[in-house]
């Protein structure tokens, strides 16, 4: 049996559509998969940039807190200077104080001392005086 | 000063006696009233303390006499 010519000819001419058919739907495809990665690809990056603009906030905060610490570390650090200079001060004047109280102290107790002695010393020959001559009365 | 001259004489005379001999226990007795009457915080100091402040009371006395024997 001999196939016509014709046939041939219609066959060959639907395999060359049948072909040029799927490779218009296998483009459209790859065009579609295309746009979709691309948009996938730019969602991620604007997520990473507003991710990186997040950061950045945060980082100045944390900088502008750092700051605020260092300010307030240092006022803290002036405070204990001007603190201690003003204890060792009162304790210089306290001392001063003290040291002159206790030369007075000294010197009332040099005079008590030299007082007593004497009326002690009085005393001690008044009383024998009065001893014996009460024993001698006797 | 609290104490009468009687009471002065008699603690010089047991002041006296100190000295020489010990005091009997109504004679320390004694002589501590005499002085806590001066002094009254000495109510529990040691008998040789309270010699000690009766004869600076003798003397004080003395000086006292004679400043007013002077006056």
């Amino acid at each position: 049996m001999e196939i016509p010519d014709q046939w041939v000819g219609a066959l060959l001419v639907g395999l060359v559509l049948l072909v040029l058919g799927q490779f218009l739907l296998s483009y459209r495809a790859f065009y579609q998969h295309k746009e979709e990665v691309r948009g996938f690809v730019d969602a991620k990056a604007e997520t990473i940039a507003r991710s990186i603009d997040n950061w950045n906030i945060k980082n100045e905060n944390c900088s502008i807190r750092i700051d605020t610490i260092y300010a307030r570390l240092e006022s803290f650090e002036s405070k204990q200077d001007q603190a201690g200079k003003d204890i060792w001060n009162r304790t210089d004047q306290m001392e001063r104080r003290l040291q002159d109280n206790l030369s007075r102290l000294k010197k009332d107790i040099l005079v008590l001392q030299t007082t007593s002695e004497l009326l002690r010393k009085a005393g001690l020959r008044e009383s024998e005086d009065a001893y014996k001559k009460q024993r001698g009365d006797e | 000063m609290p104490l009468l001259p009687a009471q002065l004489e008699r603690m010089e005379y047991l002041l006296g006696k100190a000295q020489h001999t010990s005091l009997t226990p109504a004679e320390q007795d004694e002589l501590r009233r005499y002085v806590v009457a001066e002094q009254p915080e000495a109510q529990d100091v040691t008998f040789e303390t309270i010699v000690t402040l009766g004869l600076i009371i003798v003397g004080a006395y003395l000086l006292y006499r004679y400043l007013e024997s002077t006056a």
